[in-house]
């Protein structure tokens, strides 16, 4: 009887693995020619320190899949700064247009519309399944550039808050190990028979997987009329180790968590709500440790970002934080961080820079993009005055600065003799107006008579510029020939 | 920007063997022809150097750095002195000077030194030394292409070695060895090489110049002390101290090429200068000018719009008729201001600023160290501990303040600026790691203007913390200030921190 038993334990333990084997080996190949598109996508943005002038065209590979009959999920980096977008089909040799039907680059996620009429028959839509099979072994699949099926293995090692390439939030990231090929351009991942992320970036060994939470959050919001985008910290936290700290602070002695927060900005989640100097104990009555960090049931410890991440903007966040002592609870409104909103814009996909030239003097908006001139050691190689605002005051516009307006560069010209050394320069007022924004500047200068001087002055040690705006229709005429310059300004709308 | 601009020392150095390899044919080529009748005399003059010289830690001041030898040169002057630069005997421990035929050595002994005008006057107690000697005087400043000789010892030898040039052209340029100070200097395409430094350049048998420094980047650009400079070091040290050279303490602008801005700030069209953008606070001129005052004549010598003034028959920087004063002296200056012509008499004062820029010799640094924080004058010495490339390797905030100081600065009462340099781990920073390299605003409540603020600082407390705020970092740091003190002997024990009373005898030095 004993050994009976026995028997059937092994004979279920044998099965389970043989079943678990077989599952592991699935192969979607088939199923997928129909979901799946090669992406060719032509871009082009614009010259940093000449921004009137376009950088050649650039052509990259995209990679796809169908979550409509006509419609494609694909990571938003494949189309920052895009001019055109084509798709191909598995078997097919015609491309088809696709347009932008909605992008949102702190998801990384971009949901692009084919055209109907090129196509004789509609995709098969993939649907993303929310599971985190953590250790297990995923299959990716895409269709390349030479119409073929492909495929690659990996193995699905932790989920992580990090830093998205295309944007200062921190997204939800499930992290591969072992990758059997690179991959990492907007590639399903699935295991066993379910699609379950897409792929965001790549490298030799590792992977970065978008996963199936992120992407149907993304996708109902589609659905809805007006997109909101999701909310971002208004502030920055720093780890709350230091026990004389957490003494200072007044925090309760039984109370061992909570993260400081340690910078508000203006902008984003929490930015009216929290001051400098609280004790975040928990978000949406998540306990935070002192890292900031709470025990998701699947991630393990995961960064409290994750939570704002999921609360579309608008929403209200309980947050119960430590102030002054006193435990009290605010109910903080989420906030999305729109890229264009910061003092220095993080990124502007696909848009002109702001700027205007006058008297062969080229003013533009500081942002991030203008700041990468100067490569990765950005804070060792940039003036550091520009480069405090960026590290300090990127998050921290206001109504008098939404803008840091800086002289980029002078083209040498006679009207601007003795100033042509001038470069890297904060303006500060135009005419006694301090400048608050790009447009703000534009203004102060269209707006002076024509017999007077323009007179702008910048921050730290530096003259007083003085131009004549009399004589700066010509000068602006020759310096526009002289230099090819096709447009003497842009503004947004 | 703050470069190097491939400038080098030349002073020999025992250990830099690559060097005397890369060198060694200039060391050896010589034209027969170069030793005319005075060669003979030069070996009673021109002397060999040999120092010894240990460096300063200035991240952690307890600890000395390097040792290192070097060989240089120098001539005797009149009053039984020995002229050499300073880099010579900069944080020298042991001097010993030889003379070309004599095995003897004879130990020496710093007199003067000015970092600044990289001179130094060093003397032999033993009277033997001199009795033989042939001072050397001074010339006047050499004219262009006119032939010179070098004197000295090259990548160290017995003999000295001489070398012919010709006078290739004057100009103001910065002094290696402080990094910063920028004077006048003639440059000749006699060959100088390590070793070279502190042999006298001479004309008809005079002194026209002291041979200190090289281009790395150039063939044949080698650079002399001129005579205005060395008389300017020789008269201030008359009265037994050196002050250095001083400084307006202004930043200039060439403005006036522009006719609108010339107009703007209404100045005559007839006259030429220079605009006032900034007037750092404390310095010579703080209070005296204003921004936007355009500076057109300083004392005889009119300004052009460039910033250059006629002077010694060159056009020089408006910096070269500072630097005939000695600190205190009055220097006239006019100026325009709302479209009036002034004039105004200020004192050249020699300028402390509140990060030197000027690489710091011979002063011991000061210190402090608190709850196993070390906290350090940001100074360049301490930025170098990030090597050869720190203008762009050190932090952020650090870079920052070091170059815009003067802008950033707006307390009067501020000497320096304190950093925490190493955080010796201990249990009561165990926490702080992150703290290293910020720079002090506060410490409970009091402002750390300068290092011996901290000592009373940290006898307060709020509620039993110390509250440390830092400059451009809204988070503070708080410290046990009960543990702190209770930990304090055993942390200075443990890593071997003198406890000295620290005095500082100077307040700088150049």
């Amino acid at each position: 009887m004993k050994r009976n038993f026995c028997f059937n334990i092994a004979f279920l333990l044998c099965s389970a693995a043989l079943t678990h084997c077989l599952a592991d080996t699935v192969d979607l190949s088939e199923p997928m020619k129909r979901s799946l598109v090669y992406l060719e996508v032509s871009s082009s943005s614009y010259e940093l320190s000449q921004p009137w002038k376009q950088t050649p065209i650039a052509k990259k590979s995209g990679y796809g899949c169908a979550v409509g009959p006509y419609e494609v999920l694909t990571i938003a980096e494949n189309i920052a700064n895009a001019t055109f977008v084509q798709a191909r089909r598995y078997g097919e040799n015609a491309y088809i247009a696709a347009t932008v039907k909605r992008v949102d680059y702190e998801y990384n996620l971009c949901l692009l519309q084919l055209d109907k009429d090129a196509m004789d028959t509609p995709l098969t839509p993939l649907s993303f399944e929310e599971s985190y099979p953590e250790g297990k072994q995923l299959t990716s699949y895409w269709l390349s550039s030479g119409n073929h099926l492909t495929t690659a293995r990996s193995t699905l090692d932790r989920a992580e808050m990090s830093r998205s390439l295309v944007s200062f939030v921190n997204t939800l990231t499930f992290f591969a190990t072992n990758v059997s090929r690179p991959f990492g351009d907007g590639q399903v991942c699935c295991y066993e028979k379910e699609p379950i992320g897409i792929a965001a970036w790549g490298t030799e060994s590792d992977a970065g997987i978008i996963p199936a939470e992120t992407i149907n959050r993304f996708l109902t919001h589609c659905k809805q009329k007006g997109y909101a985008g999701f909310a971002a910290a208004g502030f920055r936290t720093s780890a709350l180790l230091n026990p004389a700290m957490r003494k200072y602070l007044k925090v309760p002695g039984d109370i061992q968590h909570g993260v400081y927060v340690s910078v508000v900005y203006t902008i984003g989640t929490g930015s009216k709500e929290l001051k400098q100097g609280d004790v975040i104990l928990s978000i949406n009555a998540q306990r935070l440790n002192a890292y900031g960090r709470y025990e998701h049931p699947e991630y393990k410890r995961i960064s409290f970002r994750h939570i704002l991440l999921q609360t579309p903007s608008g929403n209200k966040i309980p947050f119960e934080i430590v102030r002054d002592g006193k435990i009290t609870t605010l109910d903080i409104t989420a906030e999305n961080i729109e890229s264009d909103k910061m003092l220095i814009p993080y990124y502007s996909y696909g848009k002109q820079p702001e700027y205007m030239v006058v008297g062969g003097y080229i003013f533009q908006k500081l942002n991030r993009d203008y700041m990468g001139m100067y490569g990765s050691n950005m804070s060792g190689k940039a003036p550091p005055h520009l480069y405090h605002y960026q590290k300090d005051l990127a998050f921290k516009p206001s109504a008098k600065r939404e803008d840091i307006v800086i002289l980029s560069y002078v083209l040498p010209a006679e009207i601007n003799l003795g100033y042509q050394q001038l470069s890297q320069l904060v303006v500060d007022s135009v005419n006694g107006a301090k400048i608050t924004s790009m447009k703000h500047f534009a203004e102060m200068v269209n707006s002076a008579g024509d017999d007077e001087t323009l007179k702008i002055s910048f921050e730290m040690d530096t003259p007083v510029l003085i131009i004549p705006k009399e004589q700066l229709k010509a000068a602006d005429t020759q310096i526009a020939q002289l230099y090819g310059i096709t447009k003497m300004m842009h503004l947004d709308k | 920007m703050f470069s190097h601009n491939g400038l080098r020392k030349v002073t020999g150095s025992r250990t830099s063997s690559l060097a005397m390899l890369l060198f060694a044919l200039c060391v050896f080529f010589y034209q027969p022809s170069c030793f005319g009748e005075k060669a003979q005399t030069y070996d009673k003059s021109v002397v060999m150097i040999l120092a010894v010289n240990q460096e300063y830690d200035f991240a952690t001041p307890w600890k000395k750095g390097m040792m290192g030898q070097g060989v240089g040169s120098g001539f005797i002057i009149d009053g039984n002195r020995i002229l050499t630069n300073a880099h010579n005997v900069a944080n020298q421990r042991y001097i010993e000077v030889k003379k070309q035929n004599l095995a003897k050595r004879y130990p020496a002994q710093v007199q003067f030194v000015g970092h600044d005008c990289d001179l130094a006057l060093i003397t032999v107690p033993d009277p033997a030394f001199f009795t033989d000697a042939l001072p050397l005087s001074f010339g006047p400043l050499p004219q262009i292409n006119t032939t010179v000789q070098t004197c000295g010892f090259p990548m160290g030898g017995r003999q000295i070695s001489i070398t012919k040039g010709i006078v290739s052209r004057l100009e103001t340029t910065t002094y290696s060895h402080s990094q910063s100070s920028r004077h006048l200097v003639v440059q000749t395409d006699a060959a100088i090489n390590p070793g070279n430094s502190g042999g006298p350049v001479l004309q008809d048998g005079k002194v026209v110049g002291v041979a200190f420094q090289g281009l790395t980047t150039a063939d044949n650009i080698g650079y002399m002390i001129p005579t205005t400079v060395i008389s300017h070091f020789l008269e201030d040290v008359q009265d037994g101290t050196y002050d250095g050279f001083g400084k307006l303490g202004v930043s200039l602008f060439p403005g006036l090429h522009s006719p609108y801005y010339k107009e703007h700030l209404k100045i005559p069209p007839a006259e030429d200068g220079v605009v006032v953008t900034d007037i750092p606070l404390n310095s010579a001129s703080f209070g005296k000018l204003q921004k936007g005052d355009v500076l057109t004549k300083i004392d005889d010598f009119n300004i052009d719009n460039d910033g250059r003034i006629l002077i010694h028959g060159l056009s020089l920087g408006l910096s070269e008729a500072v630097d005939r004063k000695q600190s205190g002296e009055k220097i006239a200056l006019t100026y325009y201001r709302n479209g009036q012509k002034h004039q105004q008499e200020l004192s050249v004062e020699i300028n402390i600023p509140v990060i030197p820029w000027n690489l710091l010799y011979d002063v011991k640094p000061d210190y402090r160290v608190y709850a196993g924080l070390t906290f350090v004058q940001l100074n360049r010495n301490f930025l170098s501990k990030w090597g050869r490339s720190w203008v762009t390797e050190i932090p952020f905030d650090l870079r920052y303040l070091f170059f815009e100081a003067d802008q950033l600065n707006e307390n009067p009462l501020r000497k320096e600026f304190v950093v925490i340099s190493e955080i010796l781990p201990d249990e009561v920073n165990a926490y702080l790691q992150s703290y290293k390299y910020q720079v002090l605003e506060s410490v409970n409540g009091i402002t750390i203007n300068k290092l011996a603020d901290i000592d009373t600082a940290v006898q307060t407390d709020e509620g039993g913390f110390w509250i440390v705020k830092f400059i451009g970092n809204e988070l503070p740091m708080v410290i046990d200030a009960n543990k702190a003190r209770s930990r304090q002997d055993a942390i200075m024990q443990k890593y071997q921190i003198p406890m000295e009373t620290k005095t500082n005898e100077k307040e700088f030095l150049f």
